[in-house]
């Protein structure tokens, strides 16, 4: 398994290279101007000299190269940096990937952004696998009856309704009719622990997009949990535990549920990049402005070095969680052998 | 138990990254505040709806749906971060409402009279206040201002103002007076240092980033140091901009400004924002309401906000080719072989009858009750400013007349001679155009509106559009960017960059005219070129602004334009929403920043 590990993350590497170089060739060749929002009055010498300054004229191989040196060195010492208190190197003139929008560090922009991404999307995440996997082993385990019947009917529509329809949906009845929760998140709200007012303020702006987000979540999962259970209940181990004289629960729980997972878990690893590239249309309607949020507004400016930047990551995370994947379902499996 | 304890491990770790995410929202903050300034914490939250709001201090809300990238008006992106910044740093003077000149820094605006303006016209100095301060205690000069001026003519800054193009030298001639002199005399010489896109920075904040050096200075383009009445506290980029009141600001003493604190609030769309401000009541503003009028409307009727709308200089119109078809070199604007619509046909060049009939088509009253409601105006003037707006077509352009467009194409020899419906001109060419916009759900009604008003006098159009950030792609990689016009016809809005006519019209000389020799630069999108127009242009040019044959002038020149190129739809407004709450906004100001007078405004009780 170690070797494995080893050996995968090798391969990465140069994946990861190649994934680079195909990213920042299609931003570079597409057209687009950062300039194109500035109002039309302003004269083209103007806007020459602003993409002059930029960078946006330099040769493309000097270009990736530049930006591969930042990426892959000047970016991760800087964080060394920034976490434990160290100055490696030249710390003070490093040059940092810059936002052709705020003139800014780019990684500093998505490091500000994470915290509104984690807390909605990531808990919405954990509460839509809450959700879904009791409620697909007991549709799988009481399949044709009720529950199941209601519980296929609501997953279909939950995973058929685009979340901009709910999303949207839910403002009108929470915030425009009731009144009860803000139709968007304010990310500059910093969460007192001691006070009953902040920690209700930040549950009041996360409940509808929490809530929106898991259903959607859940409804794909349940069926996929759903599907994984009935493969097992019809394994001759489960009639021989019953035979066995083994209670119904721990048949169930401890038998069934261990080996149904297997698959689950895989899934979900697999869909925790999606956490982080943020569930685009999500916080562009509530306004929660997260990872998701920040790519698309970075590619209707044409702020190159902050959309490529920002895919990077996402193909990193991608690639790392394949790997976490394939070995967690080694590891859950003990039928499956690497080396 | 290995593959439990893992597994365990593994869920451990899960919950940690999710907890870890939330406590560090705190700790992260970019744009530290200013040396000097009094640290401030996040403002107290307003979105309680059950607590009624206090009358003095308290936190303003704004909402735009562009969120500002950074608070330097020098290297802004667009209007969202001019307005980001406006309410920290300040001009020498402004525009009101209504495109007049006001004092800002300045003690007044300078003039003929009073001496401000040299007799060539070649100079204009302005003194400032006394007594002013920047908001970390130190005080204005003059010096500051020569600064503002050095460091956006620094070709290396990357300043994305245009207010200095003809400003030769800003001298200092005493700490609180500043000469500017111009390359040529300047009839209008209200431009640099004039409005939001032209403010005055600190020398001793932005010494160290002029030049390349621009985009290292995070902090300063972040929180730069100003005279308004607001100081930024936090700049978090694309999402949202904190603002603390600045304790040095010179209407202090009067309790300017009301709030103690001011959010800009970023993301979403402009329906969404209005709707926070109209429909829950739960923001004070919301900017650039590009919405639907059937959509806004109603919003209005719940109570909680007003729409306010402002018309300046932005007219929404149709530009017809003006390719001179023998002109040199004609291939160039014909574009690709391949294009869609198969390249442009020379018909519109110096064609009054065409330009009059396709004009007179449109109804233009329809088009604008569809698109824009009540925040638009049908308009027969692209340059309705003022009292400069009128011209010889106001009889009849703002009544659709398709008989008169028929009656007027038929007696000039527009026939359709092949009967398929559609005219040939007298030299046989078909009457079929490319149309093309960009593309926006308003625009797009527009066209398919207008195809029909032209089917109807037997011209066919083949339209088009394109996502707006190739439509107004400033380096033109595509053949759908405006500048190289490779087509017959096309519609967009165009605006001023101040309320002075002049700067405006240079856009139809013919040393304007863009071609890939000069990287399709020049503001002569249309290509018109007419030696009666440079001659009138000229003479224009030379008046002074108070000459009373100016507004005939301004009509002349725009006459000419209008019976060749432009076709003006609808002039539209500048849209954004208020809090019935909130008093002392008076007219929505479309010339200068919407928040020049955020001094004055006040949250009423109750």
């Amino acid at each position: 398994m170690g070797r494995y590990i080893v050996r995968r993350t090798l391969f990465a590497i140069p994946t990861l290279i190649v994934i680079s170089l195909i990213i920042f060739a299609i931003l570079d060749l597409a057209p687009g101007d950062p300039t194109s929002q500035l109002p039309l009055t302003i004269p083209s010498e103007i806007r020459e000299q602003i993409r002059e300054n930029l960078g946006l004229n330099d040769p493309f191989l000097i270009k990736w190269l530049k930006w591969m040196q930042l990426m892959f060195i000047n970016e991760p010492l800087n964080m060394i940096d920034s976490l434990f208190g160290t100055c490696i190197g030249d710390c003070e003139a490093r040059g940092r990937i810059i936002s052709w929008s705020s003139r800014a560090p780019a990684m500093d922009i998505i490091w500000q952004r994470l915290p509104q991404t984690l807390w909605v999307l990531g808990i919405a995440f954990v509460l839509g696998i809450v959700i879904a996997i009791p409620i697909g082993m007991y549709s799988a385990y009481k399949q044709y009856s009720a529950f199941d019947n209601v519980g296929t009917f609501v997953t279909m529509v939950g995973y058929s309704v685009p979340v901009f329809f709910t999303g949207v949906l839910a403002i009108l009845i929470f915030s425009v009719w009731l009144g009860w929760f803000p139709s968007f998140y304010t990310t500059t709200h910093v969460v007192d622990w001691t006070s009953w007012d902040s920690i209700w303020f930040q549950v009041e702006q996360m409940i509808m997009p929490v809530t929106v987000l898991s259903l959607f979540n859940a409804a794909a999962l349940s069926r996929f949990t759903r599907a994984s259970v009935l493969d097992n209940l019809n394994q001759d181990y489960v009639r021989t535990a019953r035979s066995k004289g083994l209670q119904e629960k721990r048949v169930v729980i401890t038998h069934v549920m261990r080996n149904s997972m297997i698959p689950v878990v895989t899934l979900i690893a697999l869909q925790v990049p999606g956490i982080f590239a943020g569930a685009i249309i999500t916080e562009q309607i509530f306004r929660i402005n997260g990872l998701g949020q920040l790519l698309i507004v970075s590619i209707g400016q044409s702020d190159v070095p902050m959309v490529q930047t920002l895919t990077f990551m996402f193909a990193v995370l991608i690639v790392v969680f394949n790997l976490v994947a394939d070995v967690t379902y080694g590891v859950m499996d003990p039928r499956i052998r690497y080396d | 138990m290995k593959r439990t304890r893992l597994l365990a491990l593994l869920a451990v770790l899960a919950m940690v990254v999710a907890a870890c995410g939330g406590e560090s929202e705190g700790t992260t903050t970019t744009g530290a505040e200013e040396p000097g300034a009094s640290t401030t914490e996040a403002p107290p939250d307003t979105s309680d709806t059950t607590a009624p709001p206090a009358a003095e201090g308290g936190n303003l809300l704004l909402l735009q749906w562009q969120a500002p990238s950074q608070a330097n008006p020098y290297l802004s992106t667009g209007t969202k971060d001019l307005l980001a910044g406006s309410l920290v740093v300040e001009a020498l003077a402004e525009y009101d409402p209504e495109g007049n000149v006001v004092a800002a820094l300045a003690a007044e605006v300078p003039s003929a009279e009073n001496g401000g303006i040299s007799e060539d016209q070649t100079q204009i100095t302005w003194t400032l206040q006394e007594g002013l301060l920047w908001s970390d205690g130190t005080p204005v000069t003059s010096d500051d201002v020569v600064f503002s001026w050095e460091y956006c003519s620094d070709e290396a800054t990357g300043c994305a103002s245009s207010s200095f193009q003809n400003v030769t030298s800003v001298e200092a001639v005493d700490d609180l007076t500043v000469t500017v002199t111009f390359n040529s005399p300047q009839p209008y010489p209200f431009v640099p240092f004039v409005g939001y896109g032209s403010p005055i920075i600190q020398r001793a904040q932005f010494a160290d980033c002029v030049g390349e050096a621009a985009n290292a200075c995070t902090e300063q383009n972040f929180a730069p140091i100003g005279t308004g009445p607001f100081m930024v506290t936090e700049l978090r980029p694309e999402d949202t901009v904190l603002y603390a009141a600045n304790p040095n600001y010179r209407g202090a003493a009067n309790g300017q400004p009301a709030f103690d604190t001011v959010e800009i609030k970023g993301g979403g769309d402009a329906e969404a924002t209005a709707r926070s401000v109209l429909e829950i009541g739960e923001a004070d503003y919301a900017w650039n309401l590009q919405v639907a009028p059937e959509i806004l409307e109603p919003m209005e009727a719940a109570g909680n906000g007003s729409v306010y709308v402002n018309f300046t200089s932005s007219v929404e119109a149709i530009r017809l080719n003006q390719t001179d078809p023998a002109g040199d070199p004609p291939s160039e604007f014909q574009g690709e072989a391949t294009a869609p619509t198969g390249g442009t046909h020379p018909v519109f060049y110096q064609n009054e009858v065409v330009a009059q009939a396709l004009s007179m088509a449109i109804n233009r009253e329809e088009l604008t009750a569809i698109g824009y409601g009540s925040t638009g105006l049908p308009t027969c003037t692209f340059w309705p400013v003022r009292d400069e707006g009128t011209t010889s077509f106001d009889d009849w352009c703002l009544t659709q007349d398709i008989e008169g467009a028929n009656a007027l194409l038929e007696e000039n020899g527009y026939v359709d001679s092949d009967g398929d419906g559609i005219r040939e001109t007298p030299d046989g060419i078909p009457m079929s155009f490319s149309y093309a916009t960009s593309t926006n759900a308003v625009r797009q009604s527009f066209q398919d509106l207008i195809a029909v008003y032209w089917e109807q006098i037997g011209v066919e159009a083949n339209m088009s559009n394109s996502d707006a950030g190739l439509f107004f792609d400033g380096t033109c990689a595509s053949d759908d960017c405006i500048w190289k016009f490779f087509r017959d016809i096309q519609m967009y809005t165009n605006s001023s960059i101040g309320p002075d006519a002049a700067s405006y019209f240079l856009g139809f000389l013919c040393d304007q005219i863009p071609t890939s020799a000069n990287s399709w630069g020049g503001e002569n999108l249309d290509r018109y070129c007419s030696e009666e127009y440079d001659a009138a242009y000229a003479a224009f040019a030379g008046m002074a602004l108070d000459d009373p044959g100016r507004v005939a002038a301004i009509q002349e020149l725009q006459d000419m334009v209008l019976a060749h190129t432009v076709i003006p739809l609808v002039n539209r407004g500048t849209v954004s929403a208020f809090s019935n709450a909130i008093q002392g906004v008076g007219t929505l100001n479309g010339w200068d920043s919407e928040y020049w007078n955020v001094e004055q405004w006040t949250r009423s009780e109750g």
